[in-house]
């Protein structure tokens, strides 16, 4: 799910930087240095949409630098856990398939595909029922439940199942094709 | 031939009293470097799930944005920044241009105001942010559905009924088909 949430940060500025753009100076520094990453309990920084309050600059000894706190708006990614969201299919193979939804990367393993589905190599690797009416491959979209994730330095990793009511395939590129 | 036999004699084997074990005493209780393990979490908080609608309580309060709200926002950021820089590709993340793609692909509604709608009626039936945007992310069709995806609105203590549910679903549908 994508959030507008409030966060903040200690900026550190070079003292080359100080005089009458300041402060878009900071608002730059803080967006090449924030937008595109991630934590784990803020997920993934998609966009910072406004800068709400620079706090009073506070000079480093012995080195000249001057820590800034900045209050800032952003837009994030955060997937949680239980939640149900819609991903785009981006590798079949046959331990699972690999979706991604936005900046997410999600593993769903073939444990956690209905049973009915088998995996059909070749070509373009997928899973397909029986009667074939239902097909999983690459650029399918499909809406999955999260179950777990996992939290890297630089990334957030997730475990789905669409082993449930109301999950699965909502849009298969090859029926229409 | 002797000596060799003499080395395949096995000696007794000595422990080393410095690599011998302690010996191991059962309790019930686990020892106190350990306690930190059998916390349901490291830091303590209870373990999330947005079924329940456990989210930690910065997300729970904060502002949830559906897809098509989310695009606009991007779309806006993307002209911003394609005025002020000459090259904009060289400032764009990955994770602007994946989310991008993303709900670009994945939004419901195009229409801004349509967009505005949504959330005006969703949000005069008592739920959550969180709740509002899966819905109006997900679209629903029946009430079933609705329940299965969002758990959470059917939970104790919600006052929200089927017809209830079932008339949100059908206001949603009204907008789409208006749209």
């Amino acid at each position: 799910m994508f959030f507008h949430i409030t966060l903040e940060r200690n900026m550190q500025l070079h003292p080359r930087h100080f005089g009458p753009h300041l402060r878009d100076k900071l608002v730059a520094k803080l967006m090449k240095d924030v937008e595109g990453t991630c934590s784990g309990r803020h997920g993934f920084v998609v966009a910072i949409t406004g800068v709400e309050d620079i706090g009073k600059g506070l000079i480093r000894e012995g080195t000249g630098f001057v820590t800034f706190p900045v209050k800032y708006q952003a837009v994030v990614f955060r997937p949680f856990k239980g939640e149900i969201l819609e991903a785009v299919v981006t590798m079949v193979n046959k331990m699972g398939f690999f979706a991604e939804a936005g900046p997410v990367q999600i593993f769903v393993s073939n444990h956690l595909i209905p049973d009915d589905m088998e995996f059909q190599s070749g070509d373009v690797p997928n899973y397909t029922t029986s009667d074939g009416s239902v097909k999983i491959q690459k650029d399918s979209e499909v809406r999955l439940k999260i179950i777990g994730t996992r939290v890297d330095a630089t990334e957030i990793f997730c475990i789905g199942t669409i082993k449930d009511d109301f999950l699965g395939v909502i849009n298969d590129p090859g029926a229409a094709a | 031939m002797e000596v060799a036999d003499e080395a395949f004699v096995v000696a007794p084997r000595e422990v080393d009293p410095l690599r011998r074990r302690p010996p191991f005493i059962p309790s019930s209780q686990p020892p106190e470097s350990f306690k930190f393990l059998c916390r349901p979490n490291m830091s303590g908080e209870e373990e999330e799930n947005a079924a329940e609608l456990k989210i930690g309580e910065e997300f729970l309060k904060a502002k949830c944005l559906m897809n098509c709200e989310v695009a606009r926002i991007l779309d806006h950021k993307y002209d911003q920044l394609q005025q002020t820089s000459d090259d904009p590709t060289n400032q764009i993340s990955q994770v602007f241009e994946k989310s991008m793609q993303y709900v670009k692909r994945f939004s419901r509604y195009k229409n801004p105001d349509a967009v505005r709608q949504v959330r005006e009626v969703l949000s005069r039936y008592k739920l959550a942010e969180f709740e509002l945007c899966v819905l109006g992310n997900l679209c629903p069709e029946t009430v079933e559905e609705a329940i299965a995806i969002v758990p959470s609105i059917k939970s104790k203590g919600r006052m929200l009924e089927d017809d209830a549910i079932e008339k949100m679903l059908h206001d949603l549908s009204l907008i789409k088909k208006f749209e």
